[in-house]
């Protein structure tokens, strides 16, 4: 398992990059691709999906779409305008963050540059 | 497989009473529940026991504790626009309070209200007197002994000279932090020094006193200490 507060700072990019991929999708969907992508790995938990959705929606990131299943609403996610935007800067962001750890981690790295 | 619709009332009342009343967050959790719980139905677990297992994946108070942290995560979210929407507030009321106590207001009127001859202009001009050229600080109107002058501007008098040189009788009215107005050569001022004036206002009389060889008005305006050229805010 990676650690927790790691993957926390990653979720909203890991929510981002599937939208961008899928158009849209429903929680239950979310949770199930990141625990076939991860191989198990990540454990995407409802306790923090959940939270994060409803903040990028409030944040104008996300919009909903719904559908009326029987006595209940599925509620798909799909990005805003805005989303895209902040996924474009987001990959950024996290490309320089893995370049800085790996130069920090190992310099050698650096000189052969 | 799809569950029936008392399967999905029957989940609906457990999620409530697990805690959960945030209507967005409900529909979210309860279309959640019931996909795993028809998830394990598919793979031949009970709904009692495929239910019970989809509620305890969630922790000891999972529910109540995801509600606790989206609802926390939304109030962050308007606490900030609240913070946001009183800056812009009082950078407003900053605005308009400036505007009101430091109007930027030039004194624009005609201090002879219109059909005066200008015979001097703002500049270096010849000085019949002195028999020189050298820069006019204002403008000179050619008018009648006794021609009423008027406040090109609202403001405060700020200074009233009598000398039998140079301005002769003269008034300085301040309009406001950028703009002062001078008139000069009088032959009677009407007014005190420290007297609040309107635009428009009968001020004084038009005179031959001090430097003048014949009845006229010399008329300045300043803005910010600086002489400038009068006729950049007289409206014809
Ligand atoms: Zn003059």
């Amino acid at each position: 398992m990676i650690a927790k507060e790691l993957f926390k700072g990653t979720i909203k990019t890991i929510v981002l990059k599937l939208l961008s991929d899928q158009g849209k999708m429903y929680g239950y969907e979310i949770c199930q691709k990141v625990k076939e992508l991860s191989d198990g790995e990540l454990m995407l938990t409802e306790g923090a999906l959940y939270p994060m959705l409803h903040k990028m929606e409030s944040e104008g990131l996300l919009k909903i779409e719904k559908v009326n299943i029987g006595k209940r609403v599925r509620k798909y996610y799909k990005l805003t305008r805005t989303g895209k935007k902040e996924f474009g800067l987001k990959i950024e962001e996290f490309n320089n963050f893995i370049q800085t750890m790996k130069l920090i981690l190992n310099p050698s790295i650096n000189q052969s540059i | 497989m799809g569950l029936s619709d008392e399967q999905v009332d029957y989940i609906e009342n457990l999620l409530k009473e697990n805690g959960l009343s945030y209507p967005p967050l409900l529909e979210d959790l309860l279309d959640h529940v019931c996909c795993a719980v028809e998830s394990k139905m598919d793979d031949g677990t009970a709904f009692q026991v495929a239910i019970k297992e989809v509620l305890n994946a969630f922790g000891k108070d999972g529910i109540e504790k995801l509600q606790v942290q989206t609802l926390h995560l939304l109030n962050q979210k308007k606490q900030l626009m609240k913070r946001l929407s009183l800056l812009t507030l009082s950078v407003l009321l900053f605005t308009v309070t400036y505007i009101f106590a430091f109007p930027i207001d030039p004194p624009n009127s005609s201090p002879l209200k219109g059909n005066a001859k200008i015979t001097a202009e703002f500049g270096m001009t010849f000085n019949k007197l002195k028999a020189q050229n050298q820069f006019h600080e204002g403008i000179d109107f050619k008018v009648p002994l006794g021609t009423p002058v008027y406040a090109t501007g609202n403001g405060v008098v700020t200074e009233i000279q009598s000398k039998s040189t140079g301005y002769g009788h003269m008034i300085v009215i301040k309009h406001d932090d950028h703009f002062e107005s001078l008139y000069a050569h009088l032959s009677e001022i009407l007014i005190q020094e420290g007297e609040e004036i309107k635009a428009g206002q009968l001020i004084a009389k038009v005179g031959n006193s001090g430097a003048s060889l014949s009845p006229h008005l010399h008329y300045e305006v300043k803005k910010q200490g600086k002489k400038i050229n009068p006729r950049d805010y007289l409206t014809p």
